[in-house]
């Protein structure tokens, strides 16, 4: 039996992509035979996955196609005609950022967002069951009239978040912890539904009336330049320059040795399918400062500071608190690494097989 | 799954911010206006002002592309590029950036006129308005008495 998945962009650093690869994993070990299909395939994963369209399966054959959506792609439509000629269809869904996000800043991006969307909600009826990484996600699927739809995590194999830090950049962000205050952390594409603004902003008031040598590093390949300059300038407008610093292109062990050294991991996203961060801050006991929207609170269940204020001193004080306040730090800490416990491997891999078992039993 | 902690803050209810002096205000205050200029506002499709700033925020045309990459020979090849670039980028961008200068001029321009002759309508209705209500009192007399009317009118002509 074969369970092949399909996804337009399949990247390095990117948690769908991350998720594909590791799902792979589990389907092989469970016994199936499965491969990656994509639109676009980014070094250096040409031979973990192939171009979709010299995919010569026909109908009959005995596999499950896995779609993952989060953007829009030609391969909806191929997807849609797979399902009309009879292969059994499924879908994970990993949320569409909502083009209104992008129409200020990138209006090509904000026209790809809407026309996710509406890709989306066509494929309802072709879609035997569809995952989805969160209730939240899911209750988007069941309003756009999905009918069978079950959610299950982000594959995430915790132990790569304790794989060894990059040594040379350990070093460096130990020997300048050692002359700065409190480490902020934000990891996530510089994009304006994650509002690093926010982040800035709370920031901003941090170092001016908590701890005027604080640093905060803001990790993530960029969608949107217009929306990444604005927030250069703003770090220049606030005086932060020097203090704050904006990094894309970081390796995983790099980006281990930022979580190494942070002191807090503070999120202002205003749109989020679930937050990987989130369970990597949890997992790495870092305390989770976060505002409460959209699938965040869920991910966080609980185990971190969520405002539903974002005004820059009420944050900034929820996030002195968290790192300053022993007793809430130390609740915050042991409480996130139960919660990161949910996301093993061990327990979403079963929740993933189950759904897919109980589709090939129907 | 179990909610395992209940510090779920709601601003101002389980937090409550330090006192802060007066400079310190001043400054929350800048932070907080500019944070508020880069968040996400509902589009309204006749709201000229944040149709203005939008155009201004795409209106400037960055000629320093980010070469990092996850890989080193990447970001070599990267910033080799640019580099061999760069004089060529630049003469465009500036002739780019000028354009785009000039046509935010334009739209401020138009905006001003169109918000001052809103404003000028604005006052135009509201007299228009007074006027139709006086005619409107003056019709109720005169259809109060409609027989007084022609005797004014005869004593008037006198």
């Amino acid at each position: 039996m074969r369970v092949d998945q399909y996804l337009p962009g399949f990247a390095p650093f990117d948690a769908i992509g991350s998720h594909t690869l590791t799902a792979r994993r589990v389907l092989r070990e469970a016994g199936y035979e499965s491969e990656i299909w994509a639109e676009h395939i980014l070094p250096p994963l040409q031979t973990e996955a192939r171009p979709y369209h010299e995919d010569t399966h026909r109908a009959g054959e005995g596999r499950v196609l896995l779609f993952h959506t989060s953007t829009s792609s030609p391969m909806s439509a191929w997807v849609k005609a797979r399902a009309e000629s009879g292969e059994l269809v499924l879908g994970d869904y990993h949320n569409i950022t909502p083009g209104q996000y992008f129409e200020r800043w990138e209006p090509a991006i904000a026209a790809v967002m809407h026309a996710a969307r509406k890709e989306l909600a066509m494929l309802a009826p072709y879609m035997a069951m569809s995952f989805a990484d969160s209730a939240y996600n899911e209750a988007e699927l069941v309003e756009l009239g999905y009918k069978n739809t079950m959610v299950c995590p982000i594959l995430i194999d915790l132990e790569d978040f304790h794989r060894a830090p990059d040594p040379a950049t350990l070093e460096r962000l130990q020997r300048r912890r050692e002359r700065t205050g409190a480490s902020w952390l934000f990891v996530g594409r510089v994009a304006p539904n994650k509002c690093q603004h926010d982040v800035i902003a709370a920031f901003a008031a941090y170092r001016r009336v908590f701890d005027p040598n604080a640093r905060l590093t803001l990790v993530g390949g960029g969608t949107s330049p217009h929306y990444l300059r604005a927030l250069q300038l703003l770090v220049a407008e606030l005086d932060l320059e020097g203090s704050v610093e904006l990094l894309s292109g970081v390796s995983d062990a790099q980006l281990l040795a930022h979580w190494a050294v942070a002191d807090v991991f503070v999120c202002m996203s205003e749109h989020e399918g679930f937050c990987v961060p989130v369970v990597q801050a949890m997992e790495l006991g870092v305390p989770v400062v976060a505002y409460n929207a959209a699938a965040v609170p869920e991910t966080l269940a609980g185990s971190g500071l969520l405002v539903d204020d974002k005004d820059p001193l009420v944050v900034a004080t929820a996030v002195d608190q968290a790192v300053r306040h022993g007793p809430t730090r130390d609740r915050m800490v042991e409480a996130g690494k139960q919660r990161a416990a949910d996301f093993d491997l061990s327990k979403t891999s079963k929740i993933l097989l189950a759904g897919i078992e109980a589709n090939l039993d129907a | 799954m179990p909610s395992r902690m209940a510090d779920t803050l709601a601003a101002g209810a389980a937090l409550t911010p330090p006192d802060v002096g007066p400079d310190d205000l001043v400054y929350l205050e800048k932070v907080r206006l500019a944070a508020r200029r880069l968040a996400y506002k509902a589009p309204a499709p006749d709201d000229m002002a944040d149709a203005l700033g939008s155009l201004r925020d795409v209106a400037q045309f960055d000629v320093e592309p980010p070469t990092s990459a996850n890989r080193r020979e990447v970001e070599l090849l990267k910033t080799g590029v640019k580099r061999l670039l760069s004089w060529y980028m630049r003469y465009l961008a500036v002739q780019l950036n000028n354009f785009s200068a000039a046509t935010a001029r334009v739209a401020e321009v138009l905006v001003g006129r169109t918000e001052k002759l809103e404003r000028g309508a604005g006052e135009l209705e509201a007299r228009v308005g007074a006027l139709e209500e006086r005619v409107r009192r003056l019709e109720a007399v005169r259809a109060a008495s409609p027989k007084d009317v022609p005797a004014r009118t005869r004593s008037a002509s006198r």
